[in-house]
């Protein structure tokens, strides 16, 4: 059920999006910042990802597949 | 219309808006007579969405072939606090307060193989020491953990390399790895897919992954709760939605779903029975594992301060039981252009698995069990902090032709940073109270220090 529900989310925003602002080309020197990336420093986020993946039970968000470990 | 965007501390490009709503270059600095002009990373980043999710493997933002070289290189530190006398267990005769310490060094490289291909290589290596988590006593009421003896020590290696392919309008990605422990090994494969809309103000992305694992735990022979030479293997699914919503904000959502097949308990743990003729039993779990995880992300850029807003937030749950909630906040503060001081925090809260127990009454013995601190409920709160430093065109030299053909043009960018994490988990964090016979003794503090290195040839 909640597969379902996230699903249709997903379906809805893109909808909704298509009618979203346009920012043009030329105006995205701020979304290019290094600081405005998801995940600015890739070692420092699988680093961390990977921590966190062997001290609690949760699962990573994102597609980081990967090799697994034999954490203790 | 003629917009002057700076590139750097020391470079300016003027760029034109063409008919399609592209963007061309009126003047490019630094071009020599006989060398390839070298794009500038402003004249890039305008015509990328800015919006690539992170990929299976690949690099952080790019959706548009690289065209530079790049190598990064990190050392961490990663040191657990002792476990507290408190909540020692001393009955088994064995055992040391002396929790995990971890060195690890890691090591990418990111090269331009043709005009429309991307190759990276990943490379981990780390040495593992310290005493972990057995079984937990209940002497008089109170749980107490009993810990392995100090003689744990291993180390990991880990292999990855990926492709990424370009197209019109988004890109595909392939890739493979390889993760090798004492007792363990892993092979995994993955591929995905990104794709651009509304003039790459959207971006939609699925991938999935492979993975196929063997344990084969040490001593087994010794212990007579130690299985040897298990199996076990997982699919991963993910699909994810970004969207650019104004000139300084972005937002993405992304789905998880794992399933997990074969041998996944932890050999290395067991459980207690209570009670005259109690004993201690292996940890058990069940033999597959579904996990769902949602993920929201929101970025925006105040530009009056210079500074940076990072919010995450993940749901997560798995049909063992458990659910858990994920908050993080960043804060990326530039200054002079050259220097980022960035402060987070994260907080944590986990429920506990259907089948945790600190200890099993007298006379119970259930076919899924487990004692496991990362099985129990708890909350987690954690800080970092830390300093980057960016210096463009650091070093200038002539590349031979070889190397141009790899990405290799004639300066170095460097990016250098230090931080430190300081995290504690206690089931007084958590979201929900937790009762003083579930609350793990075992939970973990830990710090980390890391420093980093990046360069883009």
């Amino acid at each position: 059920m909640k597969r379902i529900n996230a699903l249709v989310l997903i379906l809805v925003i893109g909808a909704i999006s298509s009618g979203c602002v346009q920012v043009k080309p030329w105006e995205r020197d701020l979304l290019a910042r290094r600081d405005m990336g998801w995940e600015p420093d890739t070692l420092e986020a699988k680093r961390e990802a990977h921590i966190y993946f062997s001290k609690e039970a949760s699962m990573p968000g994102g597609s980081g597949g990967g090799g697994g470990c034999g954490c203790n | 219309m003629k917009r002057v965007i700076k590139d750097s501390a020391t470079h300016d490009v003027v760029v034109e808006a063409t008919e399609d709503d592209d963007v061309r270059p009126v003047e490019l600095l630094d071009e020599a007579a006989f060398s390839l002009p070298r794009p500038s990373r402003a004249l890039t980043a305008l015509t990328t969405s800015a919006l690539a999710l992170p990929g299976i493997a690949g690099s952080a933002r790019a959706d548009a072939p690289i065209e530079r070289a790049t190598a990064d290189a990190a050392f961490s530190y990663y040191k657990e606090d002792n476990l507290s006398p408190g909540k020692f267990s001393t009955s088994g005769g064995v055992g040391s307060r002396e929790r995990y310490e971890v060195y690890t060094g890691q090591l990418r490289f990111d090269l331009p193989a043709t005009a429309r291909t991307d190759v990276g290589i990943e490379i981990l290596y780390e040495e593992m020491s310290g005493a972990s988590p057995w079984f937990v006593e209940a002497e008089s009421g109170e749980p107490l953990q009993v810990m392995s003896g100090a003689t744990i020590e291993d180390e990991r290696f880990d292999f990855l390399a990926d492709m990424d392919f370009y197209l019109d309008r988004g890109k595909d990605t392939i890739s493979a790895g390889v993760s090798k422990e004492k007792d363990y090994f892993s092979m995994n494969y993955g591929i995905g897919t990104e794709r651009n809309y509304n003039d790459k103000n959207t971006t939609l992305s699925a991938a999935g992954s492979f993975s196929y694992d063997w344990i084969d735990p040490t001593d087994a022979d010794d212990f007579s709760t130690r299985p040897s030479s298990k199996e076990k293997w997982s699919i991963d699914l993910f699909a994810g939605f970004s969207q650019i919503l104004s000139r300084a904000s972005t937002a993405s959502f992304t789905v998880n779903y794992k399933h997990s097949d074969g041998y996944l308990a932890d050999p290395y743990k067991a459980i207690r029975q209570i009670g005259p003729a109690g004993q201690v039993i292996a940890d058990r779990r069940p033999s597959g594992k579904d996990q769902v995880s949602l993920l929201a992300r929101y970025r925006h850029h105040f530009e009056a301060v210079s500074g940076s807003l990072h919010g995450d937030y993940r749901f997560y749950t798995d049909d063992w039981g458990i659910i858990s909630h994920t908050v993080d906040l960043a804060w990326y503060q530039n200054f002079f252009g050259w220097l980022t001081i960035t402060p987070s925090v994260r907080w944590y809260s986990q429920g506990k698995a259907d089948f945790y127990d600190t200890v099993l009454q007298a006379g119970s013995f259930p076919g899924d069990r487990s004692s496991d601190y990362r099985l129990s409920p708890y909350g987690a709160l954690s800080y970092r902090i830390k300093a980057e430093v960016e210096f463009a065109d650091v070093w200038n030299y002539d590349a031979p032709d070889w190397l141009q053909t790899v990405g290799v043009s004639d300066g170095l960018d460097l990016i250098a940073s230090l931080s430190y994490e300081r995290y504690f988990s206690d089931g007084d964090y958590s979201a929900v109270s937790v009762s003083e016979s579930d609350e793990a003794p075992g939970l973990v503090r830990f710090r980390v220090f890391a420093v980093s290195v990046s360069g883009r040839f």
